[in-house]
């Protein structure tokens, strides 16, 4: 007997059922997933914030406690002054493409300052006055007057990942323009994540100031304020890359490395945008500084390696010319007592690169403890944490965040209350701001305008250890601080005080050095191989028959030279489009620039082609004596040197 | 692909039709597939009963389907599948002239052989010589495993010793073998199917799928959807995997939950993708031999490797067993060989030291079965011929070496072994079960009714099976639409889930390990 086939059927069968479940999809019937939202933040929270607190614990046994040591101090600073009095030129290497434009000072739109006053505001207080050249009244006039403006945010772990600041930035580069993430370390001995930034890194030794006894100590001498310093050898590699996470985070038109080496001579590669012809070679020869790398044009990402040598890497900075810039400098388990250990001659050689006009002080949740009131040995150590941080940079305005809200579980009934510690932390910080002279804001105060913790943590803003906050309690308290900055420039502007704020005394940037030899020339090669000067300088002769043969291109043929009083800068334009024209130009400079003249920079001319004739191929060693001592040694001469001097 | 796709809509919705993408490569699982298969039904129902044609269309349907999952390694199958086609006519004639073969056998198996080695072991070989001579010195890592090698690579094999054996005769066109290599409801990870089973079905000019038949392939996709989703992917993604991570934390309930629920998970998903894959095949009147007989019911271990993957037991009897002498050469070779075939069946599921304890401890236990059954008298090598009360201890007793080796199968290293057996043995407490979070709880909800659901009676799925084939079209479609929608909430949770956990990784500043979720592929030798 035959039976009968059902081939047809089931095929019908799946048709039918795939017509019922496109149906129900387009009716939106299949949307119940939700129900279990509630079960998965429960699990996650319990699993990273427990997490996060056991790493806090364990950084915290470990850690150093620095007190100030103000001698130090001053030798530090002594000793990079007189290494810098030292160079025929500063340690920057400067390579551009697109040269940022001049700032000009141009007033803000009085509309852009206006903020919802309907709701509170918790007030900066400032105690500087007008007098001081690092007041906060001065940085306000650079907000209100469009000039370039960076900020340096240190805390700890309460900031770390960009909590807070990256709203922060936002909302101040909404206002006042500017891009960029700023400033982000290389390595870091722990991992983190940062919705900011695209990191990663290979080769390198972490370590953090904290933890000194593990280090160098060639490392622990010449800590940024950053806290961390990588040290890599050949083929060490990092990378940074912008994001689109927040707003204004992407299209930057400047890049910055900060680098030193412990070795007498080091060579990097560094790249822009993975682009092949945006690479090039550095020299980093010891000269006792940290040293930048600057690259200024069009930037997305910034990747370094090693070539020879070993490298010490502070980080890398990817900013937009003018605006708002704010580097994040978080350390965990970081009361603020680290600034004592990094090198105040690095930090203040830092600044005149990157130039801060404000540093944040958000620290205190590490030194409270439950029950107790009296905090005046931390007051009088963050009144040190200022005066070193005024002396680090001495152009910037210093405000102290006062500690944010937090409340602890009650050992017997296991209900959380508020922390008194708090309100007297508070004050213990309030005053040390204002017995320094500076501005102080209160975070606790702005978290009360939700609620308080309470608030936040029913709201998901913060971990429930009533402790911590996430990104969306940051974004509350970075947007409370944008306003309350927003409304001080407000206030400043109608005061009728605000003026465009003048050149500072001592100018900032002096790129002197322009340094851009093509990776192609100098690939992998040793520092001072004199076979590598020939065919740079073949290559820029080709370069000049080019040009002479006439400019196919737009612009390649354009050399820029700019001048600086008696000081010549040669801007390689043209990289973008034609790589090959590379220029080493040895230029002497004039360290102590009058004011007027700093203000007044940039008065370009362009000349011929044939100003490439000139040029010198550098010999590098010549310049720079000191690189051929080990380091060590010329750190002990040097001290040697200071001692006799003081 | 990027320069062509340029402001090009429409070549760009087909490159994502047609193209391959390694970010998202098929899955059985999904809408693409459901409506590929249905638009595939109408041209099937079409040449279904002339043979070439209906061959032809499958095996490029099958390669369309396996260019989607793993892209040009497409190239791979037709390379293996064009060597062996011609190896095994050399081998057939040289048979046919009563001269050798072994020479082209040994020439199949190597070409083979050095595939499965070169995609399952390299990165192991890689690993081991980079740690020993410094990083950088193989660059192998990068090899990817390859969906369904394994298993085309071994029914290739087995039809060239097939062959060179005498049982089947080569088949003379060159689509049948691809067809009996790529038919695509066993592609990916089986059953694997015999030569001399399969080839007649392939050649019968009139394949029927009678009313029993459609019955059975509903319950067969219905139930294979249902095991592999809505149990294994639950209790894998809401409990296993995060215990054997250690996020669930040091508690030895936990660990010793975690490797039932692992037990489950595994035989849940495999088996659940054996039962689709029968279901599809029974569409197009095509019968896959059953891979799968409630493998936890067995009393001992050699029951237990009758009942568990069957078509690989079988062919490692069958090819690798019986080819190392089998049980011909006396006692000691035979407890040795029993030991070799596991253990190359453990290295057969990837290339690490957990997989290798994992083989050898089956090995082991077989061997010793064998020995245990030679020296007691009275001792049975399967629980239906034993008293019921040692049954049951029986049965309890494998079901434990069973997982025990599940804990080796589904630990990265070692030291994961070692962690959750220190766990059970130190931190064992029942007051772990207090602590446990609401989806753990659904999770161990969804392991106790896979475990009853496995040791319910065989006839009251028989009797499933009959009650679906009655409730006829309508019935059928309930069932089948119903388990759908089941599996694409219980996908959405999931997904919710993960993307829950991404955000909260984030958001921490401790980032966590990184996820090593292969996004719902099947753990076992499924590369």
């Amino acid at each position: 007997m035959k039976k009968r086939d059902y081939s047809l059927r089931i095929w019908l069968l799946l048709a039918a059922v795939a017509a019922t479940i496109t149906a129900a999809k387009g009716f939106g019937l299949v949307s119940v997933g939700s129900m279990f939202d509630s079960a998965y933040e429960e699990r996650f929270n319990a699993w990273y914030s427990d997490a996060d607190a056991d790493v806090e614990v364990a950084a915290e046994e470990a850690i150093v406690e620095y007190t100030p040591d103000f001698t130090n101090l001053e030798g530090q600073i002594a000793e990079t002054e007189a290494l810098v009095d030292e160079q025929d030129e500063q340690p920057i290497h400067e390579w551009v493409v697109t040269k940022c434009p001049k700032p000009k000072a141009k007033r803000i739109d009085e509309k852009r300052l206006s903020v919802d006053s309907s709701r509170e505001i918790v007030p900066i207080e400032v105690f500087d006055g007008d007098t001081t050249s690092h007041n906060f009244s001065r940085f306000l006039d650079k907000l209100i007057w469009g000039q370039e403006v960076r900020i340096a945010f240190m805390g700890d772990s309460f900031i770390e990942g960009d909590i807070l600041t990256s709203d922060l930035r936002e909302a101040l580069q909404t206002t006042f323009g500017g891009r960029g993430v700023g400033f982000v370390q290389c390595d870091i001995p722990f991992a983190t994540s940062r919705k900011t930034i695209k990191r990663t890194v290979s080769g390198w030794d972490a370590y953090s100031v904290l933890k000194p006894k593990k280090n160098p100590a060639s490392i622990n001498d010449a800590f940024f304020v950053s806290g961390y310093t990588a040290r890599g050898g050949q083929g060490a590699k990092a990378s940074w890359k912008t994001t689109t996470a927040f707003e204004h985070l992407d299209s930057c038109s400047r890049a910055r490395i900060l680098l030193t080496t412990p070795d007498s001579v080091a060579t990097v590669r560094v790249m822009i945008n993975r682009d092949t012809t945006l690479k090039r070679d550095f020299d980093i020869v010891n000269v006792g500084l940290p040293q930048e790398i600057r690259f200024e044009g069009s930037v997305e990402s910034v990747d370094l390696e090693v070539l020879t040598g070993r490298v010490d890497c502070y980080g890398a900075s990817i900013e937009g010319c003018g605006g708002v810039i704010v580097d994040n400098l978080s350390m965990r388990a970081n009361s603020g007592h680290a600034i004592f250990g990094t090198n105040a001659g690095v930090n203040k050689q830092i600044d005149t690169y990157v130039g801060y006009d404000l540093v944040v002080l958000q620290y205190g949740l590490n030194v409270m403890e439950a029950g107790r009131s009296n905090y005046s040995a931390y007051r009088n150590k963050l009144k040190d944490m200022i005066t070193y941080a005024k002396s680090c940079f001495p152009d910037a305005a210093i405000l102290v965040l006062g500690v944010s809200d937090r409340w602890v579980k009650d050992a017997e009934s296991g209900v959380y209350g508020p922390m008194s510690s708090v309100g007297s932390m508070k004050s213990y910080q309030r005053e040390a701001a204002e017995q320094s002279a500076v501005s102080f804001w209160s975070t606790s105060d702005a978290m009360t305008l939700y609620g308080g913790m309470p608030g936040f943590v029913s709201n998901g803003w913060a971990a429930k250890d009533y402790t911590h906050i996430n990104f969306a309690g940051g974004k509350r308290v970075g947007e409370e601080l944008h306003r309350s900055i927003v409304k001080s420039a407000y206030d400043r502007l109608k005061s009728g005080n605000s003026q465009a704020p003048t050149a500072t005394a001592k100018p900032r940037v002096q790129p002197i050095k322009v340094e851009t030899k093509p990776a192609e020339i100098n690939n992998g090669v040793t520092f001072v191989a004199p076979a590598e000067t020939t065919p740079a300088v073949t290559e820029t002769q080709d370069a000049a028959t080019i040009n002479e043969g006439g400019s196919t291109e737009q612009g390649a043929s354009d050399i820029i030279v700019e001048q600086q009083t008696e000081n010549l800068i040669v801007s390689d334009s043209v990289a973008m489009q034609s790589p090959v024209v590379e220029l080493q130009e040895e230029t002497m400079v004039e360290r102590e620039l009058p004011a007027e003249v700093e203000g007044d920079i940039e008065a370009e001319a362009v000349v011929e082609t044939e100003a490439q004739g000139e040029v010198v191929v550098e010999d590098v060693p010549q310049e720079v004596p000191v690189s051929e001592s080990e380091d060590d040694s010329a750190v002990a001469e040097d001290d040697e040197f200071f001692r006799e001097v003081l | 692909m990027q320069l062509l796709t340029n402001d090009n809509s429409i070549l760009d919705t087909l490159i994502s039709i047609f193209g391959y993408n390694k970010d998202a490569s098929l899955s059985y699982i999904s809408d693409y597939f459901m409506f590929a298969l249905m638009i595939f039904g109408v041209g099937y129902l079409a040449v279904r009963r002339r043979v070439t044609l209906r061959t032809i269309y499958v095996v490029l349907f099958s390669l369309f389907i396996y260019y989607k999952m793993a892209g040009l390694y497409l190239l791979l199958l037709l390379g293996v599948a064009s060597s062996d086609f011609l190896i095994a006519h050399s081998v057939a004639t040289r048979r046919a002239n009563g001269r050798g073969t072994r020479g082209w056998v040994a020439l199949s198996a190597i070409i083979n052989i050095s595939i499965l080695v070169y995609f399952t072991a390299s990165n192991f070989i890689a690993t081991t010589i980079n740690d020993l001579y410094g990083s950088g010195t193989l660059d192998w890592t990068h090899v990817a495993k390859i969906t369904g090698v394994s298993f085309f690579v071994f029914q290739s094999l087995a039809y060239v010793i097939d062959v060179s054996r005498g049982t089947i005769k080569p088949l003379d066109s060159f689509e049948s073998y691809l067809f009996l290599l790529s038919f695509f409801p066993k592609l990916v990870c089986g059953p694997l199917v015999k030569a001399k089973d399969f080839i007649p079905q392939i050649e019968n000019p009139t394949p029927v799928v009678t009313r029993e038949d459609a019955g059975r392939a509903t319950m067969l996709i219905a139930t294979g959807l249902f095991k592999f989703v809505l149990i294994s992917q639950v209790i894998r993604t809401l409990f296993v995997g995060p215990a054997f991570a250690g996020d669930l934390g040091d508690g030895g309930l936990v660990a010793l939950l975690a490797i039932y629920g692992f037990t489950m998970q595994l035989y849940c998903d495999f088996s659940g993708f054996s039962e689709f894959a029968q279901g599809l095949a029974l569409m197009m009147g095509f019968r896959l031999p059953d891979n799968f007989n409630a493998p936890y019911k067995s009393a001992t271990i050699t029951e237990f490797w009758r009942r568990w993957h069957i078509t690989l037991s079988t062919w490692l009897k069958d090819y690798l067993y019986i080819s190392l002498g089998g049980n011909r050469k006396g006692k000691f070779r035979t407890y040795l060989n029993l030991f070799l075939t596991m253990f190359l069946g453990g290295l057969w599921h990837g290339v690490s030291l957990p997989f290798i304890a994992w083989g050898a401890l089956h090995g082991i236990a077989l061997a010793l079965h064998k020995v245990w059954l030679s020296i007691v008298p009275g001792a049975k090598s399967v629980g239906s011929e034993m008293r019921p009360v040692w049954r049951v201890l029986a049965t309890i007793f494998t079901l434990h070496v069973v997982a025990f080796g599940w804990l080796l199968f589904n630990s990265k290293d070692m030291e994961t072994v070692g962690w959750m057996l220190h766990n059970i043995v130190n931190n064992f407490s029942f007051a772990e079960l207090g602590a446990l979070d609401e989806l753990s709880i659904i999770a161990l909800g969804v392991i106790v009714v896979g475990y009853i659901l496995h040791y319910l009676p065989r006839t009251l799925n028989d009797k499933l099976c009959v009650g679906i084939t009655r409730s006829g079209f309508v019935g059928q479609w309930i069932v089948i639409a119903a388990t759908i929608f089941a599996v694409a909430e219980c996908n959405l949770m999931l997904k919710d889930y993960n993307e829950a956990k991404k955000e909260a990784q984030a958001n921490s500043s401790v980032e966590a390990q990184p996820a090593e979720d292969d996004g719902g592929k099947p753990a076992y030798g499924a590369f």
